[in-house]
């Protein structure tokens, strides 16, 4: 090969050199990235065995120590590059220390008058080792598999630090210098393209596990809020009921203590009669068993408050409704609503958490309740039915809901009530206890009258994973 | 002596008898309240709900109300709005209550027509001394 065609093969090499530091110091100024900086050193360290090899006419010691410090450089960097895909990191120290080691050895060997070859493949080696170092690192940690990219990456470094060790041989035979420098060319040419790729790839999946990482942050976050939230609004309506529980209790002491007054008053003015003291007595022990029953009331609640628990058995939900209705009775008759049930003559038993359940069915009692207080038309029609596998629960209520407001009713926190007396939340915690459970609760919009209704799995039937093995009530 | 004896004893000169509206859902604390003021030598009407309490006292006004508060129908806050409506002299009221709601009290603080505000359980002869404060 003539010496022109090897000057304009290294033209080529070294324009091709020229327009990667081009292309990666663009890309570095757009995204300033650590991967991207390598990228931009690595094109630069292969300009000096570049001019070194333009520079000097002759192969010697000098030159070529100088030519593979630019490509121990760039070999280095190859090697990071490939290590950081795989996320292992080597140690630079040592890696110095084997390079040094190598040319000291190439110099021992050119002093004791090696020839040119031997002795260059000697520093050739030391020069080209980072890559081999690196790669032999990610070898020993196989973790997720190389892309298709990524393994053809691997093949060309590994050419190329294998070419760098023919390059004494090719340096000291012109006519086959360019074979060497067209090899090289070519392995550069590829690499020009396969490093970006390898590089954005890593920086891809990198961005991806990161988002992952905030996504599922964010939803453990929102989940956390809304267990927060349900525990809020269990607290507040433990306070509303702690604070109706209060004047339960202070309307019947309020009694007794007249009561007791009027035996004192009686007593100092010498009113007192055997038939006023039992009357006022009589008085004292019926307000007295009054009480009482509130406060069994209160304890029935903490006994179903402590043995609250994801257990679910056969429910026969008729007397889950009666149950709720009966709590309401004193409150119906005083608002004067009249409450209709409906349902057939067989029995309806359904696998749920009676109280949960029961939760829901009192939550959309007070509710119609609430609604229909100031009518003149007050009803409430409770009515159960089989519909295919599961139970069908309604309760309707002679209000009515416009539209705009009915689209909105299972929103959390809507509310139409003023501020301070109800939560909203409500109607969304009753949804999402049916909802797990396997059913759906639902604003009937095809009725003119509000009608809620919710559906759960008959007894049975189990629709939803993962439920305990039914118990039966024996 | 007590004013009722008072009146027994000289029929020529009646001690107008001041008439107390009693408004309490409970009927053992509405019995007993109107038979102390009775004692007390007042007149007295009793009322269930805050719209019959209205009702009664459109038919014969009061020379005061003593109102519960929590109550079916229209509660001891919506009587008081709707009585005082009416043509002046405005009927002063008396609260009392086993569950004080906060909002509605603090409105009324300033009004000169709320008397007083007991909580429950209430003693009758603080409530009997401050009727008899104000209007005697």
């Amino acid at each position: 090969m003539t010496p022109t065609i090897i000057q304009t093969l290294t033209a080529f090499v070294g324009a091709m050199l020229f327009i990667n530091i081009v292309v990666a110091a663009l890309q570095y100024w757009n995204d300033r990235s650590r991967a991207q900086r390598d990228v931009l050193i690595y094109w630069m360290a292969n300009l000096l065995p570049a001019i070194t090899g333009a520079y000097f006419k002759n192969a010697n010691f000098m030159s070529g120590t100088v030519g593979s410090m630019g490509t121990f450089i760039s070999q280095y960097i190859l090697g990071s590059v490939l290590a950081d895909v795989r996320e292992v990191q080597v140690r630079r120290t040592p890696q110095i220390l084997c390079y040094l080691g190598f040319l000291l050895l190439a110099f021992l060997f050119f002093k004791s008058g090696s020839s040119f070859e031997v002795y260059a493949f000697i520093g050739a080696a030391g020069a080209a080792s980072p890559f081999f170092f690196h790669w032999i690192a990610t070898l020993k940690r196989p973790r997720r598999k190389f892309s298709l990219s990524q393994k053809m990456f691997v093949f060309i470094a590994i050419c190329l630090s294998l070419h760098y060790l023919d390059w004494g041989y090719f340096r000291v035979r012109p006519e086959i210098y360019g074979v060497g420098l067209t090899i090289a060319f070519g392995i550069f040419f590829i690499l020009s393209i396969l490093m970006p790729m390898i590089v954005n790839e890593h920086s891809l999946e990198r961005r991806n596990a990161a988002l992952g990482n905030e996504v599922e942050r964010r939803v453990n976050q929102l989940k956390h809020a809304e267990w927060q939230l349900w525990e809020a609004s269990k607290l507040a309506s433990m306070g509303r009921m702690a604070g109706g529980m209060a004047h339960e209790i202070n309307t019947p002491l309020t009694a007794i203590g007249l009561h007791a007054e009027r035996l004192d008053y009686d007593a100092e003015r010498g009113r007192m009669t055997p038939q006023s003291v039992k009357s006022h007595v009589h008085g004292i022990r019926s307000i007295i068993e009054r009480i009482s029953k509130i406060t069994e009331g209160l304890r029935k609640v903490a006994r179903d408050q402590a043995s609250v628990s994801v257990e679910r058995e056969t429910v026969n939900l008729r007397e889950l409704v009666h149950k709720a209705v009966e709590t309401h009775q004193a409150n119906l008759d005083e608002l004067g609503i009249e409450l209709r049930t409906e349902w057939g003559p067989k029995e309806l038993l359904a696998y749920c958490n009676p109280i949960e359940i029961s939760q829901v069915i009192m939550h959309l009692l007070s509710n119609s309740i609430d609604a229909i207080d100031r009518l003149e038309d007050k009803w409430i029609l409770v009515s159960m039915r089989e519909v295919g596998s599961f139970l069908e629960v309604s309760v309707e209520d002679s209000g009515e809901i416009n539209s705009e407001i009915a689209s909105r009713i299972m929103e959390p926190f809507f509310t139409t009530k003023p501020v301070g007396q109800g939560t909203g939340l409500g109607l969304s915690v009753s949804k999402s206890i049916v909802e797990s459970h396997g059913g759906k609760l639902f604003l009937d919009q095809s009725s003119r009258k509000t009608r809620f209704v919710f559906e759960l799995p008959r007894n049975g039937s189990k629709k939803e994973a993962g439920w305990n093995l039914q118990k039966n009530k024996t | 002596m007590e004013l009722a004896e008072k009146q027994n004893l000289n029929p020529l000169n009646p001690v107008k008898r001041h008439r107390i509206l009693i408004v309490d859902d409970d009927e053992t604390i509405r019995e007993l309240l109107a038979q102390f003021f009775e004692l007390e030598g007042y007149e007295t009407q009793t009322a269930s709900n805050g719209k019959l309490a209205f009702e009664k006292a459109v038919a014969a006004r009061p020379d005061l109300v003593i109102t519960d508060i929590r109550m079916p129908v229209w509660d001891g806050f919506e009587m008081a709005k709707n009585l005082w409506t009416l043509e002046p002299p405005l009927v002063p009221v008396i609260f009392i209550s086993g569950y004080a709601e906060g909002d509605e009290l603090k409105e009324l603080r300033g009004n000169p027509n709320m008397i007083a505000f007991f909580p429950k359980p209430l003693s009758a002869a603080m409530l009997i001394d401050k009727v008899n404060e104000f209007l005697r």
